[in-house]
């Protein structure tokens, strides 16, 4: 008499004599089963949020402008993926570009065996568009890429890392829009 | 998943049985929630094979939910005998597509399925990005944009595209698919 378990989940599988039991000293199925729908609602627990991702430069941070904006969204699916897009407007006048390689934040932090593999290097993690206002022709699309040495996000372009003059001069008006699919070790 | 619903006539003692398939069942398509390690395979699609040499490296990992892979990887050239070959460079993903994905072995033939960064250690400027292609089975190879600020050229990376190969370059890649049987 006594019950099994399955190997992910922990599902609880009570042999014949185990099955009907009124509660008692054991747990009898009325408990059983509501482990066992709780651990199946967390498998196929969703979740989405916005964000305001942290949009920051090594050397010093921009400045947002006249109704801009730096905003988010993520969505959660399965138990460890996130899936989030991004956009930025530098706003109609008054933005200050700060200085150095622009960054920007993750809403949950990667997953260490991810995180581990790219020491100092970088993962592409989505794409990107940066959109010069001014003169569309300089317009670019880029990858979105994780840092692990600063546990952040950069945008590699044609014309190297992101930052107040590449791929073109920021400044007022232009927007820059994007999406990132990762792993995260934060619970649902 | 084949999940057993009991009738009303089933005889109570039927339920374990159920149950235990039931459970079995939505256990297997959850699966363990854990990113795996895995060692990609490395070769080129050219007569002369490219080599890591004595202290490169090339690792994987992946994550699966249902018949979806998730996997992030990269190699990287390093110390001696390194070889950057003279064709495309292939690597193995942890499994096999699902055959409906549109699979060719020629650079921009097949289905994109993630993004790829060429990194010349010792040239920001050259760094680039670039695509994962299909090319069959569980290979990719990695394409190229043409132009941009160094004149690259198109077609999958490999020996001298985009750049020539050395000591500490590398190519990291972000990928997602359907998974074969």
């Amino acid at each position: 008499m006594g019950t099994t378990t399955t190997p992910n989940l922990g599902l609880i599988k009570p042999d014949l004599l185990e099955s009907i039991k009124p509660n008692g000293p054991m747990p009898g199925w009325a408990a059983q089963n509501a482990l066992n729908m709780n651990a199946i609602d967390s498998a196929f627990h969703r979740d989405d949020d916005t964000w305001n991702p942290a949009w920051t430069g090594d050397v010093s941070n921009p400045s947002l402008g006249t109704g801009g904006f730096v905003q988010g969204r993520w969505f959660r699916v399965y138990r460890k993926m996130v899936i989030a897009w991004f956009r930025i407007y530098t706003g109609s006048s008054g933005f200050s570009a700060g200085s150095g390689t622009y960054r920007l934040d993750l809403p949950f932090t990667m997953a260490a065996a991810v995180d581990a593999i790219a020491a100092g290097l970088e993962i592409p993690i989505g794409r990107a568009y940066l959109r010069d206002d001014s003169s569309v022709i300089g317009s670019e699309i880029a990858s979105v890429c994780y840092a692990p040495d600063t546990n952040n996000l950069f945008l590699r372009t044609e014309s190297g890392s992101w930052a107040p003059t590449a791929p073109f001069t920021i400044t007022n008006e232009d927007r820059v829009t994007g999406y990132f699919i990762y792993p995260t070790d934060i619970a649902p | 998943m084949t999940l057993i619903s009991p009738i009303t006539s089933d005889p109570v003692r039927n339920w374990v049985a159920m149950n235990n398939n039931n459970c079995d069942e939505i256990d297997a398509v959850i699966g363990p929630n854990t990113v795996q390690s895995y060692v990609p395979g490395f070769m080129g699609t050219g007569s002369t094979q490219p080599n890591l040499g004595n202290t490169g490296t090339i690792t994987g990992v992946f994550y699966v939910q249902f018949e979806t892979v998730f996997t992030w990887g990269f190699f990287r050239f390093g110390g001696s005998g390194i070889n950057m070959g003279n064709g495309s460079f292939n690597i193995t993903l942890p499994f096999i597509c699902d055959a409906s994905m549109q699979e060719d072995p020629d650079s921009g033939h097949g289905a994109i399925i993630g993004n790829a960064v060429c990194r010349d250690e010792s040239s920001t400027a050259n760094r680039q990005t670039c695509v994962v292609q299909l090319t069959g089975g569980n290979v990719v190879i990695f394409d190229l944009q043409a132009g941009g600020a160094s004149s690259r050229a198109a077609g999958g990376a490999g020996g001298g595209r985009p750049f020539a190969w050395a000591d500490g370059d590398a190519i990291h890649w972000a990928a997602s698919y359907k998974i074969g049987v």
